[in-house]
């Protein structure tokens, strides 16, 4: 049953120098739906896939709005991803009272990290089970922040998150040239293509299933969901899909999925 | 028994103080004048002490009332330029004045004010690259944590000699002031508060915020008046 002797505490080293628990709680996160994030140089965009747990279930919320510059996608533990979604609208706010000003992305970059690293390093805590993607705007311009359990907390131009999230990394990588200069349109349809990489052949994405978080110059962010996405699925809709493509994630056995089991199996119910 | 409570220890009355401040904006930048003398009661006590602090390149702050707590104040502000520096970020002068109003404000809700009139001057780092619309700031905190934007002020007993003077002078020309024309202002209005305040002081240094050249102190400078009509109306032997 176990993996090993090492790995029943986040205290504890392997002699390989490795803290089991937390790389479990990475696997928590790539089990969850996938998610996208982009930037261009005045917008910053998050899509999340939603799950429902079954026919008679809407679907759950994945993004939150932080403030009126900011906003998260979460994938991984929703309700691990809630409580640190909860966390980053207190730190927002408590800058907004001390200062009179929206929090400045780097600094509510480095909270998140603080916060996450505790879980790896006391004793009797659990890292959180999930990775976020925090979009916002400030006057460095737009952000795209990266987190997962383990702590790492990085600064993007795109990046993706959740199951088969691998896919989407490969249509950004063969688009990251093309965000700088886009439009917030733009933008949109680029986050949902690659979101839609990350379907198995049968599956599509839909109004229900779908949700955007766009933010940037003069735009405080915003949540769209259900019937307002038609208008950009119609867009993505006009870019035919190549499901023999490499990476398109037609089988989830294929080449460039994620090398973790997590990223290609059933995935477990309680991970959104 | 009943629980024995030891006596809260309060100030009530600030003992080294400063006068007057007086700022105003103009078409690229904040003027802003202070005397340089700190005062023990009505005793000049300290001469040659400035009473304005540069933040960074792009904050001045200056202070009125007790010259204790601003400079238990310079250190707090110390420490919020280096927590802004921590991700690389100077801080501006709307921040730096929202954290100082949100302090004086939670020191005078614990009973325990801060005895001090802030003025906030400054220019916003983006501001400063876009030319055009480069609006220069001049933020005021009481020391009851009351805070307000304005493009001109006078604090102290300058608010009750000064702000109409300095308005009327700020509204001939209002945001076409020239540097020279805004410091002649605050010069003329040195020396009404020369004459009215038994505290301030004909020494004093007007600092300045510009969006070309940043924060640049002033050099210390002495003013006269015109003392003849002394002889005439103060019934001395």
């Amino acid at each position: 049953m176990f993996r090993n002797q090492y790995d029943s505490d986040v205290t504890v080293w392997s002699p390989q120098g490795r803290l089991h628990q937390v790389e479990y709680a990475v696997e928590a996160m790539k089990q969850g739906s996938a998610t996208v994030g982009i930037k261009s140089e005045t917008h910053a965009v998050i899509v999340a896939l939603k799950r429902a747990q079954n026919e008679l279930c809407s679907h759950q919320k994945k993004i939150y709005e932080i403030d009126t510059h900011s906003g998260v996608s979460i994938a991984g533990l929703l309700s691990d991803g809630r409580i640190l979604a909860r966390f980053l609208q207190t730190e927002c706010s408590s800058w907004r009272w001390d200062y009179k000003l929206p929090i400045p992305m780097k600094k509510l970059a480095e909270a998140m990290q603080l916060k996450l690293q505790a879980n790896t390093q006391y004793y009797g805590r659990r890292p959180f089970g999930v990775g976020l993607l925090v979009a916002g705007y400030d006057k460095d311009g737009a952000h795209i922040i990266q987190t997962d359990p383990s702590a790492e907390v990085v600064s993007m131009l795109g990046t993706s998150i959740g199951s088969r999230s691998q896919s989407a990394r490969t249509y950004l990588e063969r688009h990251v040239d093309e965000f700088e200069k886009s439009t917030p349109e733009q933008l949109i349809v680029h986050a949902l293509l690659a979101l839609r990489d990350t379907l198995p052949a049968e599956e599509n994405l839909s109004a229900q299933n779908t949700s955007i978080g766009i933010v940037g110059k003069d735009m405080p962010f915003k949540i769209i969901e259900d019937e307002l996405v038609q208008t950009h699925l119609d867009q993505v809709a006009t870019h035919p899909r190549n499901i023999t493509a490499p990476g398109s994630g037609a089988a989830p056995a294929a080449g460039r999925q994620s090398p973790a089991p997590g990223g290609a199996g059933a995935p477990e119910p309680m991970q959104q | 028994m009943a629980p024995v409570h030891d006596e809260l220890q309060r100030t009530l009355n600030p003992t080294c103080t400063g006068a007057s401040v007086i700022a105003m904006q103009y078409k690229t930048g904040v003027v802003v004048m202070t005397d340089r003398v700190v005062s023990y009661g009505k005793m000049a006590r300290y001469k040659n002490v400035s009473r304005q602090y540069k933040v960074n390149d792009n904050v001045l702050v200056t202070f009125g009332g007790d010259h204790a707590d601003f400079q238990w104040l310079q250190n707090v502000i110390e420490r919020q330029v280096l927590l802004w520096k921590r991700f690389d970020q100077d801080i501006g002068p709307k921040a730096l004045h929202g954290y100082l109003t949100s302090l004086l404000y939670a020191r005078r809700c614990k009973m325990n004010p801060l005895w001090n009139t802030l003025v906030v001057a400054g220019v916003e780092e983006e501001e400063k690259n876009n030319k055009e619309t480069s609006t220069p700031f001049i933020g005021i905190i009481t020391q009851k944590g009351c805070a307000y934007q304005v493009k001109h002020v006078a604090t102290g007993l300058g608010a009750f000699l000064l702000n109409q003077a300095v308005e009327d002078e700020f509204r001939k020309k209002g945001d076409e002031l020239t540097r020279q024309e805004a410091e002649a202002v605050l010069k003329k209005a040195l020396e009404l508060t020369l004459y009215h305040d038994c505290v301030a002081d004909n020494d004093f240094e007007i600092g300045r915020v510009d969006a070309n050249e940043g924060v640049v102190l002033g050099k210390e400078q002495t003013i006269i008046g015109d003392w003849s009509i002394a002889e005439t109306n103060c019934q001395y032997e």
